[in-house]
């Protein structure tokens, strides 16, 4: 439970640092499609990492986090999140993604698929703009080739061996 | 084995549970924007000292550059600079003799003139993290007079309105974003529409009627009348027509005076309170703004 803990305190605060450089540093001095997109990564490595119920609650808040940081509608980033998170999960055991280009085609997918259900949940509030889909395919494209180096990053935070719940209940799944 | 089953039947039905959830949130947050914008002042507060460092870092880098290596062609710019210094002392003084009487008449007719202390100098620290939303954070809050609804104008031009303000920081929603709208004229020719944000860096001037004259490269400043925007602020320039079709209006693209990606420093208008307790309605798709409805309201009471 400690351990699971620990890895949630560590997500959230990478989801912190995440939130400064996609909104501040980085966004000074890149164009907006090419900031890429740390929170989903973060959740495509939950997914992996963590396919539990309360993967899916860390994931609800990172998608929260993002639309409270927005201020302008609550919760469409957090169902986006929470079904990348759902769909991925569940192929966990059958998708291979320890190939950085694997992997990458896969961060891919989940930012298409995100933005997509992103668009469908604000349909009838939000109007998006050509230029704005264009941003999204680019960003998608940058998060998709830095995401190799950031979920090596988010490895090393979290180490594999840590009882956090999912890892222990693999093992009694095994046993 | 069935444990396993088990732990993915119950990730199933948290994740199926919590999209439930976050649709209704979205839902909620739609009719009453008020509840995000609180949520965002907490998060803008936590980051803004990290944002300030970050923003003070970045000048002083660029500082370094521009004054020690970017110093090609100074020379050339230096004398270009210093012959056009010549044409504009002599404008200068032109225009000071024109203003010394201009205050002499406004004295005449006892006309007041606009305070400047109602404005509050902001530093833009972040932008949204996010490409769905287009705004700004800025290192200024409701400690220094800022409000939900005032509005926020560059050197240049319009930026946006307050959209959430925290003690020390405040969110603005930039004319570019779907949700904005602002009542604009034609300077010259004064056709009047709604200026709507399409995402990305540019907008579109709505319910322009057909046979009002607009051009490529007309100027477009705010009218005033939504309450929210004082007149006279420089929004845009016309960037196509499209006469097509055969409704009653023209759609016609605007691109912004303000470059947001390059924005340091805002004014914030103090002096201008907006029309109602909130100035970020409900949303609605085409945009949210009371300029929007009451344009059409008074076109309709024109047509009729």
């Amino acid at each position: 439970m400690k351990g699971l803990f620990k890895y949630i305190v560590l997500i959230l605060a990478f989801a912190l640092l995440a939130v400064l450089l996609q909104s501040s540093v980085l966004r000074m001095i890149l164009p907006v499609w090419a900031v890429p997109n740390f929170i989903l990564i973060s959740v495509v490595f939950l997914a992996f990492r963590l396919p539990t119920a309360r993967g899916a609650l860390i994931a609800f808040a990172l998608g929260l986090l993002l639309d409270v940081s927005s201020a302008q509608l609550l919760g469409p980033n957090a169902g986006a999140f929470v079904a990348v998170f759902g769909l991925l999960a569940a192929l966990s055991q059958r998708l291979f993604v320890q190939a950085p280009v694997t992997l990458a085609c896969t961060i891919f997918g989940a930012s298409v698929l995100s933005s997509l259900i992103f668009m469908l949940m604000t349909y009838e509030y939000k109007s998006i703009g050509g230029h704005v889909l264009l941003g999204l395919f680019g960003q998608a494209i940058v998060t998709a080739i830095v995401s190799p180096l950031v979920i090596a990053g988010l490895n090393r935070l979290v180490k594999p061996d840590r009882d956090i719940g999912a890892t222990s209940s693999h093992r009694r799944g095994r046993r | 084995m069935a444990s396993l089953t088990d732990q993915r039947l119950r990730m199933s039905l948290s994740a199926l549970a919590l999209f439930c959830l976050s649709m209704f949130l979205t839902a909620q947050t739609a009719r009453d924007p008020s509840i995000a914008a609180s949520g965002s002042v907490v998060v803008g507060e936590v980051l803004a000292p990290a944002q300030s460092l970050n923003r003070w870092l970045q000048g002083g880098v660029s500082g370094v550059w521009q004054e020690y290596f970017a110093l090609v062609d100074v020379q050339n710019e230096n004398v270009q600079l210093k012959s056009r210094l010549a044409i504009l002392e002599q404008t200068n003084t032109q225009l000071l003799e024109m203003r010394h009487e201009v205050m002499q008449l406004r004295d005449l007719l006892a006309v007041e003139t606009e305070d400047a202390g109602t404005r509050v100098p902001a530093r833009v620290i972040g932008y949204d993290a996010t490409q769905w939303v287009q705004s700004i954070s800025l290192d200024r809050g409701s400690n220094h007079g800022i409000q939900v609804g005032m509005a926020v104008v560059a050197r240049n031009g319009l930026v946006g309105q307050v959209m959430a303000v925290g003690p020390r920081t405040s969110k603005v929603l930039l004319i570019t974003d779907p949700a904005s709208g602002v009542d604009g004229i034609i300077q010259s020719s004064r056709a009047r529409g709604t200026v709507l944000g399409a995402g990305g860096m540019e907008c579109v001037w709505q319910f322009v009627l057909r046979e009002d004259p607009v051009e490529v490269g007309d100027r477009l400043i705010t009218s005033g009348l939504d309450g929210v925007y004082p007149r006279g602020i420089p929004i845009g320039v016309v960037a196509s027509v499209d006469s097509r079709g055969s409704g009653m209006f023209r759609s016609i693209e605007v691109t912004p005076t303000v470059d947001f990606s390059l924005i340091d420093y805002v004014l914030v208008i103090t002096s201008n309170q907006p029309l109602g307790t909130s100035a970020i309605r409900p949303l609605s798709k085409g945009g949210n703004s009371n300029a929007m409805e009451g344009g059409l309201a008074e076109r309709k009471a024109a047509q009729r």
